[in-house]
């Protein structure tokens, strides 16, 4: 059969996209570094610890949050009980919180939080889910036979998960462990708000030199140490990448709950309570408390800016700002990254061009806009769109990681029936492979949204006065002492948790 | 079935990117721009400028005035210096003379930096704890490294805090070269620093609400007029020798989008009913001394006779300074 070779000319928009927003401003900032005293930057004191302190959180962080995973997972994903979709989709809920707000979530369980200990807390908060998800599906989709044969001889649920289980799983806990270093890396918000001068990471690094200390040079010198960084970690996850478990593939059924699981019942409701209720409903109760007693004043005062005036905006237009901009993003990321996705099922060339973003921080992105776009005709800066644009150039990797996968595993024949009826390929794009994987489309969505929501390392360069986010107000408000800025934090930051869930819950179910 | 041609829908989608694109670069441009009646004045985060203020100051000029505020002093001035090429607003309230330096070294200011308000740095003490105790209050930032003062103390870092920085060029203008000594006195003396004037003040300080364990606090000259009890006698007061001369400033930035609307907004500070709010506002005295001054201010809080920080380069030494007083307490 006569194959077509893809149209070239489209992958001309999603390259002069990137280029023009992501390696521009990027190669801009990096190679300022390499004029300067790139080594003796680089092998400084405070940028080895700043680097050795990023590595060993991110690395106890993500570790912790599979360990904790993996009977969850199990629970989760290898039982069935009555409700066991809202608990997955609960647990999935820290995930997608706002940075910020998860910072806070400690803040409301230990106000003084500040301290390495914490930053790793807030990690495993966020991450703990989403290492049982990834996990969770794979076991789901492990072939069952074997760990029924060992049952069968007589092998207890504990010792057929260790030995016949787990060293199937490895693969998928080992990229489960790496995606989540690499979120557990780049957790700007959290370590800002929780970290002490000790505990600094490369992005605070970077932040503090490029506004505190106002040495670009060094500034650019990590953010040259954080691409290679990046492109360390991109390519180890290349080679223990597994595909994320299809829809086509042969699964086992899970099997009811019973006595024997007890051991696990009681293990995941204790973790469900400690890393998910104590800190959720710890912060909701103190957003209805105000000078000492019950109240809804909290978040009265977010219709204002603060009593004495603090911030810029009120939190109603600083949500207008983020649902704003959040549109923007969603546009562009679907498109762009729908775009990339398709091109990249029919040649897999330059993926990591495109997935490069992702590994990088967008404290990064808000930094190189700052500085290349800052003067000049074309006055992106000043404008309120360069935020929304910063923040796609993070989706569009997460949309390209969501659909790319489902993409390929359309059934090819599909598609070479439609080609053989002449269909071309805008079309079987359009009316074949779109319909087919709709559902990733919409989960792809709401980590756009939710992405886009809780940007906090662009945001804080970018958008200030009255353009604030969310994110920038609660910073504002948790950075400052106060009773008042307490507890409209709180306030804010438990209508983010309803609103983040309620996406999650609808997206999930 | 037919499709329709290959080469149409591609050549469709091309023309439909580059309409997208060019749509996406005519919104850029023109959310870029801001309006002629538009000015914007970027402060500090403890500036205070009523709605009703801002209003009037609208309806008396005729243009629209948009406050930005930009974390403490330190964090504008970086902020204008990030952005000088392009900047982001009109006219700045609040670099002071511990930055005028930095502001002007940069080129931040078209023209010359205004002075609006003062205040003075200055330790305070909490009168009751060293009554109880049958000590003599001190007079003089000298006496704080007497054995009688051991950890009594509590100062802000002056990495961290302007309170901080502002003591600790108190003691560069007072003592010369001594200062190194001073501070390691002071650490031997058992001194406690805390990150920011909010802790120390509210959380240490024995004479405030926090009911802390340290008598004595880097604090203003203005803060014991906040304690005054209902006795209507302060619990605290400042030990006047060794205190540091803080003046505001405001100014017109370079490459303003409108200068002429930014000289409005400095006028418009510097009259006579703006000035009038500093004390009760913003607890800084104004500039135009024939302004009222509250009563209690008076009586608490009187300004220091002599006072330091007029004769400092802190764009040039502050760095050798922080790396001397941070080789002590680091």
């Amino acid at each position: 059969m006569k194959t077509r070779s893809h149209p070239r000319s489209l992958w001309v928009a999603p390259f002069i996209f990137f280029g023009i927003f992501f390696y521009l401003p990027i190669g801009k900032i990096s190679t300022q570094g390499l004029s300067g005293a790139f080594w003796s930057d680089l092998t400084s004191h405070r940028t080895l610890s700043a680097l050795w302190f990023t590595v060993w959180q991110a690395t106890v962080s993500a570790g912790l949050s599979c360990a904790i995973a993996i009977p969850l997972a199990y629970f989760l994903y290898r039982t069935t009980f009555s409700g066991y979709r809202t608990f997955r989709a609960l647990i999935s809920v820290p995930f997608v919180l706002p940075n910020i707000v998860v910072a806070i979530s400690m803040k409301a369980i230990f106000p003084g939080a500040t301290g390495a200990i914490y930053i790793i807390l807030a990690n495993i908060f966020m991450n703990y889910g989403m290492a049982t998800r990834l996990i969770g599906n794979a076991w789901k989709s492990l072939d069952s036979q074997c760990e029924s044969a060992a049952a069968l001889d007589g092998a207890g649920r504990l010792r057929t998960a260790i030995s016949i289980s787990l060293p199937q799983l490895r693969k998928s806990i080992a990229s489960a462990f790496l995606l989540i270093f690499v979120y557990c890396a780049a957790n700007f918000g959290i370590v800002l708000t929780l970290g002490t001068p000790r505990t600094r990471t490369l992005e605070t690094e970077i932040y503090s030199a490029a506004t505190y200390d106002l040495d670009f040079k060094r500034a650019s010198s990590l953010v040259g140490l954080q691409i290679l960084l990046a492109i360390l970690i991109l390519t180890a996850a290349r080679f223990v990448t597994l595909r994320p478990a299809s829809d086509t593939r042969q699964r086992s059924f899970p099997r009811r709950l019973d006595l024997r699981d007890l051991p696990v019942i009681i293990y995941s409701i204790a973790c469900f309570t400690l890393l998910f209720l104590t800190p959720v409903l710890t912060l909701i109760a103190r957003a209805f408390r105000h000078n000492f007693q019950w109240s809804t004043s909290n978040f009265t005062l977010l219709n204002s800016t603060q009593t004495q005036s603090l911030l810029n905006i009120s939190f109603g237009s600083a949500a207008f700002n983020s649902v704003r901009n959040c549109l923007v993003v969603l546009l562009l990321s679907l498109a762009i990254g729908g775009l990339c996705s398709y091109l990249l099922t029919k040649v897999r060339i330059a993926e990591i061009f495109f997935l490069l973003p992702l590994a990088l921080s967008s404290v990064i992105l808000g930094y190189g806009y700052l500085e290349t776009y800052g003067s000049g005709i074309f006055p992106l800066r000043s404008s309120w769109l360069v935020l929304p644009i910063a923040q796609s150039l993070v989706v569009i990797p997460l949309v390209i990681r969501f659909l790319l996968p489902a993409l390929t595993d359309i059934n090819k024949e599909i598609i070479e029936s439609a080609k053989l009826d002449q269909a071309d390929q805008f079309v079987i794009w359009w009316r074949i492979q779109m319909p087919l994987v709709r559902r990733t489309l919409l989960i792809a969505a709401s980590y756009a949204v939710i992405t886009s929501i809780g940007d906090f390392g662009a945001a804080n360069f970018l958008a200030y006065g009255d353009q604030a986010t969310l994110p920038v107000v609660l910073y504002q408000l948790i950075s400052k002492p106060g009773a008042y800025n307490y507890g409209m934090a709180m306030a804010a930051s438990s209508i983010l948790i309803v609103v983040c869930g309620a996406i999650i819950y609808i997206s999930e179910l | 079935m037919k499709y329709g041609s290959k080469k149409v829908s591609y050549k469709a989608l091309a023309a439909v990117f580059i309409v997208i694109a060019l749509i996406g670069f005519a919104a850029i441009y023109t959310t870029g721009k801001t309006k002629p009646k538009d000015v914007t004045l970027i402060t500090h985060d403890s500036f205070v400028m009523s709605k009703t203020q801002v209003q009037d100051f609208d309806k008396k000029t005729g243009y629209t005035l948009h406050l930005i505020k930009a974390g403490d002093a330190g964090a504008l001035v970086n902020r204008l210096i990030l952005t000088k090429t392009m900047p982001i607003a009109d006219a700045v309230f609040g670099i002071d003379n511990t930055f005028a330096g930095k502001a002007e070294a940069n080129g931040l200011i078209a023209g010359k930096l205004t002075p609006t308000d003062f205040g003075d740095v200055c330790m305070n003490y909490d009168k009751t704890w060293f009554a109880a105790h049958h000590v003599a209050p001190p007079t003089s930032i000298d006496q704080l490294t007497a054995p009688a003062y051991k950890g009594l103390t509590v100062v802000e870092d002056p990495n961290l805090s302007s309170t901080g920085l502002s003591f600790l060029a108190t003691t560069v203008e007072k003592y010369g070269a001594n200062y190194v000594q001073y501070w390691k006195a002071l650490n031997a003396n058992r001194l406690k620093v805390d990150n920011g004037w909010e802790n120390a003040y509210y959380t240490d300080f024995s004479g405030s609400s926090g009911h802390g364990k340290y008598p004595i606090v880097l604090s203003y000259a203005s803060s014991p007029a906040d304690e005054i009890r209902s006795n209507g006698v302060s619990e605290t007061a400042s030990i006047m020798d060794g205190c540091f001369k803080q003046t505001e400033y405001v100014g017109v930035l370079k490459g303003a989008r409108n200068p002429t609307a930014a000289q409005a907004v400095i006028d418009y500070l510097l009259a006579p009913a703006f000035q009038q709010t500093f004390p009760s506002t913003m607890y800084m005295y104004p500039i135009d001394m024939t302004q009222p001054i509250p009563s209690s201010w008076k009586t608490a809080a009187p300004l220091p006779g002599k006072t330091y920080g007029d004769n400092l380069d802190f764009n040039h030494d502050e760095k050798t300074w922080l790396a001397a007083w941070s080789a002590i307490f680091g």
